[in-house]
């Protein structure tokens, strides 16, 4: 793909016309979300209740994120729940992917519809909900207990061994619909004739989808990382609905404990480095992604 | 900052003080305590005021509140009250950034302890109440007391006044109760032996949701107070000097409430139960106890009506009734505040008789004496009882996971632990000890 300066110049009034349309979104960006994060960086190197006097403490409330045990482990949370979000959404979206795309028009829309539905539905009804699921009298307790296999039931949210699992899977249900959508629409693109020639040469579903499916969304399934990753290292709402954190401190991720730093206990500054080293994180890993993706279409081109 | 809102403190005072002057001269007879005015010729001084409260209460409150703001507002035409609801959470997030507006509610609610009351008093954004408590003769609790600019908790100039007792409690099923053919336990040894009829009848003994985290302080704090001194508990809340976690007492109260789980008395799974879904529960009759506090006394009476019952936790032999509660969220007065004797003056009608009498008849527990209705349920009877108790032998005892900023969840982490076997008693009181003072 072209980046924008290697694209041909174009006629003078281009310029112009072009800071017309995107003057107002830079504007609007530039208020709303420059403005906050450069304060936010700058609110992390002094110690402040919120209202009172600021203290300027240098790295001090990075060094605290790194000397506190649980702020560092919260970090660790969100690296778990990064590997369930990749496995369970961007994995889970490509299978039904396959799986429908495959089938007649009609049908693959109504699985679509019914497959994108957790995407839609707010994250708060989402926590209360699997909350009832996952409850020691729940659902899934219920269920386990009729096809034989209680022994398994346990308190799925309550204990420190699943809680943070459970979590991660919920969060992977509410996301795949999305990635779903995007691969789907990414196998429109795929000529049809390259599945065509793959079943005259006696390719079957699973051939088919790795040799043809995986390799054409290439683009599609990197853009689902890098939003899996971002949702595992940013994932606030859910956690506070189902968990608190708890049980102990065995779900506590770091968008959580900045929401506690900066409205609950008035440490304005340590959430402000907590929230600035999440932002560094997720920046390090689009950047990242985004050299692998710029490698493929290179090595794609050639 | 700091230095401007002196200045413009200073200025409001004096103008104030002048047109004290003016008006002592020129009304006699006037009610006058210190430099502020009280009663009806404060709120008349207001001229036309909107009254604006920031307030997060219960639907039965509210209901309340709408009773008592009419009788202001009709006596008082001149004063129009707007109140401005908000969530728990809302209300604790935002209550710093309202008051820091040039124009704030006059009264806005806060609530115990250093995150929240403590940063509101060291940033000066409250208006120290010491004249209007002296004038009209409030009874202001100690968790409401701050010195030393905020730095002191629980004695000094009162900052924040609540109409409400609130207190930590047994809710239990009466008919369950009479059916295990029990009466209600006057001591804790009573209440283990209860529980344990109810976990021999296949009923779950002590109805207990945690997944908010929170209620754990409850279950651990409704034992400990049965076994460590008070004024113990108090000293540590209010960071006196040489306050420590980690006493014999504390510990005992681990090893029992470890036991508890052991013998399987909370709701099995509590850490994935939620504690209103324990609450529905109760309510359904699969609990013998429920875990709760009085505020929530307003669902399990219309729920229930006669057939739930209310008790504070009874005490060991030769001891006296201890139970986590007193006040509620104090109501502030916003250091900003144009008309802050008329604010008063409101808070004076919600802090009075009267007013308690009409929260009696909402289903509510107010500070105040009330007279309860003739229909009122045992739930709110057994409530009221309660905390006439609590109040004679001086039995409240401030929450624990206020103590310190940024302790609370530390504490319910490691009563988590504590509960689930991950951490030992020992290791348990060390643990919080060392949030404590970190």
């Amino acid at each position: 793909m072209p980046t924008i300066a290697q694209r041909p110049r174009g006629q003078d009034g281009e310029g112009l016309s072009f800071s017309v349309f995107v003057g107002p979104a830079i504007l609007l960006y530039g208020l709303f979300v420059m403005v906050p994060l450069v304060h936010t960086v700058y609110l992390s190197f002094f110690q402040w209740d919120g209202v009172g006097d600021q203290v300027a403490v240098g790295f001090d409330n990075y060094l605290e994120i790194f000397r506190n045990g649980d702020l560092a482990r919260s970090f660790l949370h969100s690296a778990v729940l990064m590997v369930i979000y990749l496995i369970g959404s961007v994995g889970l979206a490509l299978v039904i992917t396959g799986m429908i795309s495959r089938n007649a028009i009609g049908a693959a829309r109504f699985y679509q519809t019914l497959l994108f539905l957790p995407q839609v539905i707010p994250s708060v009804v989402v926590g209360i909900s699997w909350r009832w699921i996952l409850a020691p009298e729940g659902l899934l307790n219920g269920a386990l207990e009729i096809v034989g296999l209680g022994h398994l039931r346990r308190v799925w949210l309550g204990d420190f061994d699943t809680a943070l699992i459970a979590l991660g899977i919920v969060g992977a249900w509410q996301l795949y619909g999305l990635f779903m959508l995007m691969f789907i629409a990414g196998v429109q693109r795929i000529s049809p004739t390259l599945y065509e020639a793959a079943r005259l040469d006696g390719a079957g579903p699973v051939l088919e989808f790795f040799v043809i499916t995986v390799p054409g969304l290439r683009r599609e399934i990197v853009m689902a990382i890098m939003l899996a990753i971002i949702a595992a290292v940013s994932s606030f709402d859910l956690i506070y609905v189902m968990t608190r954190g708890g049980p102990g401190t065995s779900t506590t991720v770091p968008a959580l404990e900045v929401y506690r730093h900066a409205f609950v206990y008035a440490e304005v500054g340590t959430a402000a480095a907590l929230g600035t080293t999440i932002a560094l994180i997720v920046l390090a890993v689009v950047w990242l992604v985004g050299r692998i993706r710029a490698g493929d279409d290179r090595s794609a081109r050639a | 900052m700091t230095k401007n809102w002196t200045a413009c403190r200073t200025t409001r005072m004096l103008a104030l003080t002048v047109s004290l002057g003016a008006l002592v001269a020129s009304i006699p007879g006037l009610a006058l305590a210190a430099d502020v005015l009280t009663g009806d010729a404060a709120v008349a001084a207001a001229g036309d005021f909107t009254l604006r409260v920031y307030i997060n209460e219960s639907d039965n409150r509210l209901a309340a509140l709408d009773e008592i703001d009419a009788i202001f507002t009709e006596k008082h035409p001149n004063i129009e009250i707007e109140r401005i609801e908000k969530s728990y959470e809302e209300l604790i997030t935002s209550a710093r950034l309202v008051l820091s507006e040039p124009d704030a509610p006059c009264i806005v609610q806060g609530d115990q302890g250093r995150d929240t009351d403590g940063v509101l008093v060291k940033a000066n954004l409250l208006l120290p109440l010491g004249a209007y408590e002296e004038a009209y003769g409030w009874t202001v609790d100690a968790t409401a007391r701050w010195s030393d600019g905020g730095a002191v908790w629980g004695k000094g100039e009162a900052y924040g006044v609540a109409p409400w007792y609130q207190a930590v409690g047994l809710y239990y099923n009466r008919d369950m109760l009479a059916e295990l053919g029990l009466e209600v336990p006057k001591t804790f040894d009573e209440l283990v032996a209860a529980f344990e009829a109810a976990k021999a009848a296949g009923h779950v003994p002590l109805g207990f949701g945690n997944s908010e985290k929170y209620p754990g302080s409850f279950i651990y704090e409704i034992v400990q107070n049965q076994i460590a001194d008070k004024d113990a508990i108090r000293a540590f809340v209010f960071g006196q000097d040489g306050a420590t976690f980690d006493t014999p007492e504390n510990l005992e109260a681990a090893k029992v409430l470890k036991a508890w789980v052991d013998a399987g008395y909370p709701t099995p799974g509590y850490d994935g139960v939620g504690t209103d879904d324990a609450m529905a529960q109760f309510i359904d009759g699969n609990a013998l106890f429920h875990l709760n506090g009085t505020w929530v006394s307003g669902q399990i009476a219309g729920a229930m009506g006669d057939h739930g019952g209310f008790l504070a936790v009874p005490p060991k032999d030769g001891r006296t009734h201890v139970s986590t509660g007193g006040v509620s969220k104090p109501l502030h007065i916003a250091a900003n505040c144009p008309q802050p004797d008329a604010a008063a003056a409101y808070l004076d009608l919600i802090l009075s008789d009267q007013a308690a009498s009409i929260f009696a008849a909402n289903d509510d527990l107010p500070a105040a004496e009330a007279d309860l209705p003739d229909d009122a349920s045992a739930v709110i009877r057994d409530i009221q009882a309660a905390k006439d108790l609590l109040i004679s032998v001086d039995g409240t005892v401030p929450f624990e996971d206020v103590a310190v900023s940024g302790f609370g969840d530390k504490f319910f982490a490691a009563i988590q632990e504590l509960m689930a076997g991950r951490i030992t008693p020992e290791e348990f009181t060390a643990k919080v000890q060392t949030a404590y003072v970190d």
